[in-house]
């Protein structure tokens, strides 16, 4: 299947640029604002790129905080998706973790009866300590793996904390990796860690002004709208190539065409 | 339709609308029940085809239908797939649900999708992400019972767990959905509210906060923990406003201030031949009552009136209410205001007098003294040269009135002291201090996160003899004068670090920190009379501001680490752009001195550390001589430099009653800034004072390999060097660069309590560059200068004390300190008015080196690293 895109060639470039084995890029940053078609990159162009033109297993992950909210779910939704024995070191500390003694919840109910949050810091520090070696483990088994692909999309929609765990955690550790490449996708992402900067291309996604694209576009689904239509229908849409896709898909284009 | 849907478009400018248009076209196209089960997913933040079968229930569509209706929903484009089930593209929701809320608001469409998809989340309660939704759903349909029973749930479990993340992901949903026009919002129990406060005090929103604890009074105003945490938050606000106002006025990069001096305050030494101690007796009112400082301040201000100098000089008691100079004068020396020490004004004696042209000193009374504007002269008032116009808040007047009224009472101590009889050595501006020199720009270089995992680092000093390596300092009491970061922010570090970080721990349990001098809220209001000056340099030796209130801490885990049995006090004197005053540093001086004296006069008792051994480490710098020419001040009066008058005096008298004072050289032998063309400077003072007055020591800097420190300062012939780094190689070097890649190869590793790290490039960045998270908890960084090395010594220092209490040891601690120089160290390029004809000299050098002697078991790193790259 190939997925119809409306100029979407640079970032195209620079994905299949990060996919080559002995790319100097192991992270790629996608940034624009919405119905640029950053979602439609990470989600549909990018897994089909890296399907046809490499061996690597593709992660998706939507980093929005309505799915996703603590550090332990990622981990747990990309090694759920890799399947199999991929991540027995991840499995094994997860494990670990999730036997612990509990804390105890008499006393954090004293606690925050007595309002002092200096007395329940201990906790939230077992949390990050608890991501921190649930992401080391994890990376070792990335390590282990042949070539991956992860695609975060939504970024920007994350917690705080996953957002800087991803950026300045995960990120750090997983570009020591030759073989693990990951895009990052999002309306505004905090700035690239200097440990991987040189490994990592940022790419702005901006609106599609040229006309030619959308008519190009049309052109390949066989859309039935007139060249002028097109140009009516781009400028009326900011030349916003998402909404665009979004009103001329369902109207104008055969079911059967539709990517 | 074309035609319609483009007029629709074009009438507005907002994309989210656009977006409702495209999808509510594509709605109208749908039969009209599925379009029905669409709308309702609107609401929705994510839906499966349970909860899609759930929608239908009083449509005349049948449950089997559900998967149908659910893969055309899944086709539609703005409609994204998740792992879990559907959601709306988040352009198109919110275009959706404004237009359902606000343009053509049909609350009973949304309210009833909410009811019906609300139980069919919570059946699936047991997961907590789709019970959540289930809660938002409840609340959007205006189910009280459900939404409060599930909320406590959710917020129970959360809690049990310590999971603020959760719990605040919890608080968000519950506030998104009261946002929308049509919902009631919940009535929350005490405990919820507290809850919330809580979670917003951890997000740092005190606001919110208070606002929470507010309503939890309201339901329960018996509490008295919650008016407590309030009033903590109320604290906590205070603080952290006005330090964003003073961040957010912060210059940024590129900035070199050229503030030397407050704007509000001079400082004016008064010589007494009467000694504050004789036969055991403590003559503080004595001395007092025969000076009268009441009157003697104003015979000044009556000086100054007469030279025309628009300015009254005041006690900072008397701020309020100066005595006008027009006023007849005090004359009775008796009177009992004379014998008070008014605040700002500290004490010091000498056990040998400094003879003056006017007169002898046993006893110097240093004061420092607020400054009233007198309201500017009319055009026609052409009395004086030196009036300046001196109303207002111009930074540039206000300093131009500093130094008039110091020139005028320095040029005038003949007539002062000999006339109007005023036992004045000399006045000055009071000089800002820092962690190294103020309108130099230092420490060396920003810190920098060390990502080895090491929960000690340990400073070894090899050479040592064997009676000092088994020293610890006990009995010995060090201060650190310096900037240091709020307390609580120490010990959330320590607790953060946990076994990470053994150092802090024992730093946080042993060390006592005392803000009294500059309390955070003093530290800003104090920041408007200096200018905003802050210092600091980047990784290519630009001068840019940045904080540092970890420049102390890092220094007290020093002192802790060489000497761990010491007794370790540190005193905040500098802010957290590591700049100060000579008003807190002599004050901090006076303190201990105080504490140092038969008779502490603050407390009329004993001093506690009457004739007990005390090293007071003082990692800090004035101004120079050159840089007061430039600002016009003549630093030179009859017996006294005026920039280092005050401090010579304290540190005079502190040494005569025992204390070591260990000082850095300075890092201004910076080759980046100066070229190859430089020379390496003589030590900066207070340090140079180790030239002349026995037990201060100046301290340089040796890189790992024992050699001098390319940014080192020289620290003279009576001082010593030992370990301190070297500047880090960073690329690309030429043209600087926003992200440079920094390699360390030789920097000290100390604790560091901040979250965050400073930007390592002052290079300008669009966005500015932010400083950036700490890569882990462990709260080790790498930093690098004399300031650090200084420490090294002040350790030494109280192990030697320790010694030398035993009786074992005879030599000066001061010679005692520089025969533990094991090696020789070569100082090149030296300034010539070192004295050394061909600028080269040698010096001794105490090896010190760091290594890892707890490894961290489970840190995330299984080896150690050497050498780091950051950025």
């Amino acid at each position: 299947m190939v997925y119809k895109t409306i100029d979407t060639h640079e970032a195209i470039g620079l994905f299949d640029d990060l996919m080559q084995p002995n790319s100097q890029t192991r992270i790629l940053r996608l940034l624009g604002d919405s119905k640029l078609g950053k979602s439609h990159l990470l989600t549909k162009v990018f897994p089909m790129l890296a399907q046809q033109n490499s061996r690597a297993r593709c992660v998706i992950l939507d980093l929005q905080s309505h799915f996703i909210s603590e550090v332990p779910d990622i981990l747990h939704a990309i090694c759920g998706m890799l399947g199999g024995n991929s991540c027995d070191s991840y499995y094994a500390s997860h494990q670990a973790w999730t036997n612990r003694p509990k804390v105890d919840i008499d006393h954090l109910n004293a606690v925050f009866s007595s309002v002092t949050i200096s007395v329940k810091e201990p906790t939230l520090h077992e949390i990050r300590q608890r991501d921190r070696d649930l992401t080391t483990q994890f990376v070792r088994d990335m390590s282990r793996l042949t070539d991956v692909l992860l695609l975060f999309d939504s970024v920007d929609r994350a917690t705080e904390y996953i957002q800087n765990w991803l950026m300045y955690s995960l990120l750090i550790q997983l570009s020591s990796l030759a073989h693990v490449r990951v895009v990052v996708a999002g309306r505004s992402l905090p700035e690239a860690h200097g440990s991987y900067l040189a490994l990592c291309r940022s790419y702005r996604l901006v609106p599609v002004t040229d006309v030619v694209e959308y008519i190009a576009y049309c052109r390949s689904l066989q859309a039935t709208l007139s060249e002028q239509s097109i140009r009516d229908f781009a400028k009326a849409f900011d030349y916003t190539p998402g909404v665009f896709v979004d009103f001329v898909l369902p109207h104008f284009v055969p079911r059967s065409a539709h990517g | 339709m074309d035609d319609l849907i483009l007029q629709e478009l074009r009438a507005t400018n907002d994309l989210t609308k656009k977006a409702a248009i495209v999808a509510e076209s594509v709605f109208n196209e749908l039969p009209t029940e599925r379009a029905l089960v669409a709308r309702r997913c609107i609401i929705l933040h994510w839906f499966d085809q349970p909860v899609v079968e759930a929608l239908l229930q009083d449509t005349s569509l049948r449950k089997n239908e559900s998967q149908a209706i659910y893969e055309q929903l899944a086709s539609l484009p703005f409609i994204e797939a998740l792992s879990s089930g559907l959601t709306f593209q988040g352009l198109t929701r919110e275009g959706l649900l404004k237009h359902y809320t606000i343009t053509h608001p049909e609350p009973e469409l949304l309210r009833r999708a909410a009811s019906l998809a609300a139980p069919a989340y919570e059946a699936r309660e047991e997961d907590e992400k789709i019970a959540a939704e289930a809660l938002f759903c409840y609340i959007v349909a205006g189910n009280q019972r459900s939404g409060m029973r599930l909320l406590d749930n959710l917020l129970e479990q959360a809690s049990s767990r310590g999971d603020f993340q959760r719990l605040g992901f919890l608080l968000q949903l519950q506030d998104e959905a009261e946002r929308l026009p049509f919902v009631d919002p919940l009535f929350l129990t005490e405990r919820q509210w507290i809850l919330r406060a809580l979670v917003h005090r951890i997000q740092g929103k005190q606001s919110a906060a208070i606002f929470a604890y507010n309503k939890a009074i309201a339901i329960n105003p018996r509490n008295p923990r919650t008016y407590f945490s309030r009033g903590t938050t109320y604290a906590e606000q205070a603080y952290y406003s006005a330090r964003s106002t003073q961040e957010g006025s912060l210059p940024y990069t590129g900035i070199m201030h050229d503030t030397l001096w407050r704007n509000d305050q001079v400082t004016v030494v008064f010589r007494s031949d009467i000694p504050l101690f004789s036969e055991g007796n403590h003559n503080t009112e004595l001395l007092l009552r025969n000076l009268n400082l009441p009157l003697q301040l104003q015979r000044l201000n009556q000086f100054l009136q007469e030279n025309h100098v628009p300015a009254t000089l005041t006690f900072f008691d008397d701020n309020e209410k100066p005595i006008p100079p027009g006023q007849p004068v005090i004359s009775d020396a008796s009177n009992a205001d004379s014998s008070k020490l008014p605040s700002g004004v500290h004490h010091f004696g000498l056990t040998a007098p400094i003879q003056t042209d006017f007169g002898e000193m046993i006893s110097s009374v240093i004061s420092f003294l607020n400054i009233q504007k007198e309201p500017a002269r009319s055009a026609s008032d052409t009395t004086s040269e030196r009036a300046l116009p001196g109303n207002g808040h111009d930074s540039k007047n206000d300093e131009a009135l500093i130094r008039t009224i110091v020139t005028t009472l320095n040029d005038g101590l003949g007539h002062l002291n000999m006339k109007s009889m005023v036992p004045i050595a000399f006045s000055a501006p009071t000089w800002l201090c820092g962690g190294a020199n103020v309108s130099q720009g230092c420490p060396l270089t920003p810190p920098m996160p060390v990502v080895d995992a090491c929960s000690y680092w340990h400073i070894t000093l090899p050479d040592l003899n064997p009676q000092l390596q088994s020293m610890t300092g006990d009995g010995v009491t060090v201060f650190i004068l310096d900037a240091f970061p709020e307390r609580e922010v120490i010990s959330r570090a320590a607790r953060y670090a946990g076994d990470h970080n053994l150092l802090l721990s024992n730093v946080n349990e042993t060390v006592s920190f005392d803000y009294s001098l500059m309390s955070g809220v003093q530290e800003i209001l104090d920041m408007a009379s200096t200018g905003n000056t802050a210092v600091g340099k980047d990784v290519y030796g630009e001068h840019y501001p940045f904080r540092m209130a970890d420049h102390g801490l890092f220094i007290a885990g020093i002192v802790r680490d060489v000497a761990p049995q010491s007794k370790i006090e540190c005193i905040r004197v500098l802010n957290d752009l590591g700049v100060g005053d000579l008003n807190k540093a002599v004050g901090a001086l006076w303190r201990i001195y105080n504490r140092m004296s038969l008779v502490n006069p603050e407390t009329g008792q004993g001093g506690d550390l009457y004739q007990k051994p005390v090293v007071i480490n003082l990692s800090l710098c004035i101004p120079t001589d050159q840089e007061a020419q430039q600002k016009h001040i003549n630093s030179v009066v009859p017996g006294f430099n005026i920039i280092q008058g005050d401090l010579l005096l304290a540190i005079t008298s502190l040494t005569q009653i025992g204390a070591i004072v260990v000082a850095p050289a300075g890092n201004e032998g910076d080759l980046r800034e100066m070229g190859l063309e430089r020379k390496r400077p003589m030590a900066l003072y207070p340090a140079a004072f180790g030239n002349s007055i026995h037990n201060v020591i100046a301290v340089g800097a040796v890189t790992s390999n024992d050699t001098a420190a390319s940014y080192s300062c020289y620290p003279g012939s009576r001082g010593i060097a030992t370990y301190g780094g070297e500047v880090p190689e960073v690329q690309p070097l030429d043209p600087p660069s926003i992200n440079p890649v920094v390699t360390i190869k030789d920097a000290l590793r100390g604790i560091y309590s901040s979250v965050v790290y400073p930007p390592v490039s002052a290079v300008p960045a669009d966005p500015p560059a932010q400083y950036y998270a700490a890569p882990n908890d462990y709260a080790w960084a790498y930093w690098m200068g004399t300031s650090f090395a200084t420490p090294i010594v002040s350790g030494v220092a109280a192990r030697i004390l320790e010694l030398k209490a035993t009786g074992i040891l005879t030599d000066s601690v001061h010679d005692a300190i520089l025969k533990t120089a094991s090696g020789v160290v070569t100082w090149d390029n030296l300034d010539p008015s070192t004295g050394d004809p061909v600028g080269t000299t040698t010096g001794p050098m105490l090896k010190a080196m760091q290594i890892c002697i707890a490894e961290d078991t489970d840190g995330d790193d299984d080896d150690t690293e050497i050498v780091v790259s950051i950025s």
